[in-house]
């Protein structure tokens, strides 16, 4: 007789004593002492939602991703331009007998920005009808001319020699008592 | 003798395991599993307001508005372009069909070179490219700021907008080119994870 068949057929019973062996796992291990929670081993390796009867569950990866955007700006003080000297202005408004005559000739412009910005300079030359001594409307405007409008300058910090843009047009040159220049300046 | 016991002992055993065959019950358990792809992102695009000009010192009311479509639009001393970009984040794997929460940052501050000055954007906002009108409020990593069924080649593109606030530039804040990506900035963080 073979002891190690008799062995196996004692020991058939003792497998056969649980009828629901094959549906519940965890009984049957605690019979032969040996304790282990497969529930609590497949949540903490799955990481992924479980019930407990294991009839679904969902298995994945990375459930998220993450990443990140940058923002940018560049900032740039505003662009001024001013007559350099108190050339434009209408002298004597007081006198109503005020004829055409020629008031301006060259000047210079100063202009203030970001250095290495390019900005264009309008000018204007804006005629005005005189309502009151001190009140006046602009009627008619009429641009500098051709070198002068939207000309394209360089601009800098601080008085200096770059800075400064001289108007030669002959439409300034030849303006008259009842007008002015304006002038404009943005970048590019 | 000793044949003999060894087949009374075989025979008893038998006759043992014989019945307890009857005991036996079997039974079967169906395995189900649902799979999703792994969220992966990518093909970011930084979120460019361009040149902003400005007069003064930036304050309260100061400001540059991105639409999640880029246009901008300026108030107070605050003076810029119409358009600039909005930020963008493509949706690059994940499972068609589940829902989706979408989490980012509130806010983001802007340094210049030196990481001296600063600046931020707030109210920052995030939405799919096929509802950019319905711009979502971004609540902060960790709080859901939109949901949304995912849908490749539909709505698998998040974009962002934001303000960019005068109110919280620095004290000694002067003109140049400022960014998340400088020294002390802070850029927007933006998680999508599965519900």
């Amino acid at each position: 007789m073979n002891y190690k068949i008799f062995h196996i057929l004692l020991a058939l019973p003792l497998l056969m004593t649980s009828p629901s062996m094959a549906n519940d796992y965890k009984q049957v291990l605690n019979e032969n002492q040996i304790t282990y929670d497969y529930e609590a081993d497949i949540q903490a390796a799955a990481k992924v939602p479980y019930n407990g009867n294991i009839s679904s569950a969902v298995v994945g990866g990375t459930a998220s991703g993450g990443t990140v955007v940058d923002v940018y700006a560049k900032f740039v003080p505003a662009a001024s331009v001013e007559f350099k000297h108190d050339a434009f202005f209408m002298p004597d408004f007081d006198n109503i007998d005020l004829k055409a005559q020629t008031y301006f000739k060259n000047t210079e412009v100063k202009i203030k920005g970001v250095p290495g910005e390019t900005a264009v300079l309008s000018c204007e030359i804006q005629y005005m009808e005189i309502e009151t001594i001190k009140s006046y409307t602009p009627v008619q405007a009429q641009e500098c001319g051709h070198n002068l409008v939207k000309q394209k300058v360089l601009a800098s910090t601080g008085d200096t020699l770059q800075n400064n843009v001289e108007l030669t047009d002959k439409a300034i040159q030849t303006a008259k008592y009842d007008s002015y220049v304006a002038l404009e300046i943005t970048y590019l | 003798m000793k044949i003999f016991n060894k087949k009374t002992l075989g025979l008893a055993a038998i006759a043992l395991a014989l019945p307890m065959t009857v005991m036996a019950a079997s039974t079967t358990i169906e395995a189900t599993a649902s799979f999703r792809e792994a969220i992966t992102l990518g093909g970011e695009v930084d979120m460019a307001f361009g040149q902003v000009d400005y007069s003064g010192t930036p304050g309260a009311g100061d400001t540059v508005t991105m639409d999640l479509s880029g246009n901008l639009t300026s108030a107070g001393n605050f003076t810029g372009a119409a358009t600039g970009t909005a930020g963008s984040v493509d949706i690059q794997t994940g499972t068609d069909g589940l829902t989706i929460e979408v989490q980012c940052d509130t806010t983001a501050t802007l340094t210049d070179a030196a990481g001296s000055e600063s600046i931020q954007v707030n109210n920052i906002s995030v939405g799919t490219i096929d509802n950019l009108g319905s711009p979502s409020a971004c609540a902060g990593t960790g709080s859901a700021a939109m949901t949304f069924a995912l849908s490749a080649g539909t709505n698998d593109t998040l974009k962002l907008g934001g303000v960019l606030d005068g109110n919280t530039a620095s004290a000694g804040f002067g003109g140049g080119a400022y960014s998340t990506a400088n020294t002390s900035g802070d850029n927007i963080e933006v998680v999508v994870i599965y519900q």
